[in-house]
């Protein structure tokens, strides 16, 4: 069976941990506990009748008690780029990061997942800023960790762009 | 004891030595003892006569013997069980020699036990370090380690690791493993893939080290996350992975980022439903204007209508009150989108960068009537007149506002008969304005609060406290800074300083 590995990567807050919660464990939870170093899961997904095992890096957010590790991103197959529909700033943290793996390792195929979409009456990002990530080529997704909305989708997404470039 | 010959006299003399433990054998060409004395007992040269063969009497001299012209001393060389003697070696006449023996028993036991104590020492040390080899030893480290929890692999020959200690969480990890099981360390913590690279350079370092990896988290079985931590070192020729929990450290440090984080994300929601609520006051004052324009345009009209004198006062008074309106609402809507705005010079329009000296002469020239009708001297500092252009990274709207704040204020407070004198300089990469006044000055109690949203005094006349706070967050927004002083001669001087633009 196919194994690919996964980075999640983002801003702290933003809701990695829970994708990947609600993705392999249909589980979520509102309270907020910080991950320190990194937190590995697998899930087996089936695509296009192949099944690859995704071996899903969660990476401590990103702030100014914690950097993102570019050099855990080496032997990824991909990242979900995570941010916080809520907090705009998010958006600005994940561009950096980005660049960050771009140096590291050069191009991966990647997803840049808007969660928190189900706080609507938070939501900070604009058509107009999403707009801009699209005309850059980047693939954008909006999830809600919490109600499990467009989490799967990103996940096979990002899975078939990783295969595409096999 | 029979008088010494000379040469062994002068010896005795250069060493500072007595000569009751002395004895010496002269030596012929032929290595025939030809003469002897002192206390040859003592060494164990009983023997000693003349006519008898030196090497023979003394076999210590074998090898020393013929002498050049050279004297020569030896090291210390034990003669009998309980005596040690130095050996000189002198020269004689015609081609022999004088053998010097002194005793050093002493000097030499005293060696012999400083030499015993680190002999012993050195032993100790060995004895410790061979100590992990035996089977005693084994299981003390066994023990420790167990106790310690950590987990030790051996790198084998074919890259995999052999597991050597297997504590308990471990174990659980493993499905139940035990010591001597070889694994694939990436196949089970795949998060070791990114640490393996760096472990190799460890083990491949002639110069013993030590590489961590950072924490991660494993799943037990029933759910439980641990944090791992690896080590890579060397011992000999064994490369060594050591696994441990590092819980204190993982405890203690997302206690305090969540703490931390949790913190800034209630931070930052409070400032939302600040920004929300200004918004709508924003709303509100906003929408007082527009009536206020209609009212305004009505007392307008009137005035022109031909109007009984009495009337002609009340329409100037409501003019006036229009006007002072629209002036609080304008500040309220400027102190607003300043708020709102988060300018940087980069950003700066090359054609809106502001030239600091013909603002302040606008802005002087706009209060000129105000002043004139107070009968308060506006005045441009001298230190800018005349100068060339001195551009700041500011837009010149921004500048222009912030200076008519300050030079508003300045007149409301200045009595008839003062100066109000604006002033501009260059220093050090940056421009610094002032607005002097010959008013009260500021208390020094109200000195902290006068930069803040509605913070001056009670008694600054005429003002709602956001002008200054307008001034404030403006320079602060550019790079600069605000403040003020009481002028030693009376009055006071406000001053910001803003970056001089640079043209990139």
């Amino acid at each position: 069976m196919i194994q690919k590995k996964i980075c999640m990567v983002g801003a702290f807050a933003v809701g990695k941990t829970s994708l990947v919660s609600r993705f392999v464990t249909s589980v979520f939870s509102e309270r907020y506990l910080s991950t320190v170093g990194v937190k590995i899961d697998k899930k087996v997904v089936e695509l296009d009748g192949a099944e690859v095992i995704l071996v899903l890096w969660d990476l401590a957010g990103e702030d100014e008690f914690q950097a993102v590790q570019a050099s855990y991103i080496r032997g990824s197959s991909g990242y979900l780029l995570v941010v916080d529909g809520t907090r705009q700033s998010t958006l600005d943290t994940a561009a950096t990061i980005r660049e960050r793996i771009v140096e590291e390792v050069g191009e991966l195929p990647f997803v840049v997942v808007l969660n928190k979409s189900d706080l609507t009456e938070e939501w900070e990002l604009g058509e107009e800023a999403i707009a801009k990530l699209t005309a850059r080529g980047w693939t954008t997704v909006r999830t809600s960790a919490k109600t499990g909305a467009g989490v799967e989708e990103a996940f096979r997404l990002l899975t078939r762009a990783i295969l595409a470039e096999d | 004891m029979d008088p010494l010959p000379d040469p062994v006299r002068d010896l005795l003399r250069a060493l500072q030595l007595p000569s009751d433990k002395v004895a010496y054998l002269e030596v012929d060409r032929a290595g025939v003892v030809a003469g002897c004395g002192g206390r040859l007992a003592a060494y164990g040269l009983d023997d000693a006569a003349p006519g008898r063969i030196a090497t023979e009497v003394a076999p210590f001299l074998s090898g020393l013997l013929p002498l050049g012209d050279e004297p020569f001393d030896a090291a210390p060389i034990q003669l009998k069980s309980d005596s040690w003697a130095a050996l000189h070696v002198l020269p004689g006449a015609e081609g022999g020699v004088w053998v010097v023996l002194l005793d050093c028993t002493d000097d030499a036991r005293a060696r012999q036990r400083v030499q015993q104590r680190g002999n012993e020492r050195a032993l100790a040390r060995a004895t410790r370090r061979e100590r992990p080899r035996g089977a005693s030893m084994s299981a003390l480290y066994a023990h420790v380690v167990d106790c310690l929890g950590i987990a030790i692999l051996v790198r084998t020959r074919d890259s995999r690791f052999c597991v050597e200690t297997v504590p308990h969480w471990l174990e659980s990890l493993l499905d139940g493993a035990q010591p001597g099981i070889i694994i694939d360390v990436v196949e089970r913590f795949p998060f070791l893939e990114t640490f393996l690279p760096d472990a190799e350079s460890i083990w491949g370092d002639p110069i013993p080290g030590v590489e961590t990896s950072g924490i991660w988290v494993e799943q037990l079985s029933g759910g439980v996350e641990i944090p791992l931590e690896a080590v890579a070192t060397r011992s000999l020729s064994e490369k060594l992975l050591l696994l441990r929990i590092p819980w204190a450290e993982y405890e203690e440090k997302r206690e305090l980022v969540t703490r931390a984080r949790a913190s800034k994300l209630e931070h930052d929601r409070l400032r939302k439903e600040i920004q929300k609520k200004e918004i709508l006051l924003h709303c509100i004052v906003h929408d007082l204007a527009t009536p206020l324009t209609g009212i305004k345009a009505a007392f307008d009209l009137l005035a022109k209508k031909g109007l009984p004198p009495e009337a002609v006062g009340l329409v100037e008074i409501g003019q006036r009150m229009c006007a002072d309106q629209q002036r609080l609402i304008l500040s309220i809507l400027d102190t607003f989108a300043a708020e709102l705005s988060s300018p940087t010079s980069g950003s700066l329009d090359p054609t809106r960068v502001a030239d600091a000296v013909v603002v302040v002469r606008k802005v002087v020239d706009t209060f000129m009537p105000t002043a004139t009708l107070r009968k308060i001297s506006l005045a441009i500092a001298p230190s800018c007149r005349g100068g060339g252009p001195l551009r700041t990274a500011i837009d010149d709207a921004s500048l222009e506002r912030m200076l008519l704040n300050l030079t508003e204020n300045a007149l409301r407070h200045t009595p008839a008969g003062g100066a109000v004198i604006l002033g501009v300089e260059a220093a050090g990469g940056e421009l610094r304005f002032t607005v002097d006044d010959d008013g009260p000055g500021i208390p020094e109690d109200q000195v902290e609060r006068l930069f803040e949203k509605f913070g001056q005094g009670s008694g600054r006349r005429g003002a709602i406290g956001l002008g200054l706070y307008f001034c404030r967050i403006t320079a602060e927004r550019w790079g600069g800074a605000i403040g003020h002083e009481n002028r030693p001669a009376g009055g006071s001087r406000f001053w910001f300083r803003l970056p001089a633009w640079r043209d990139t």
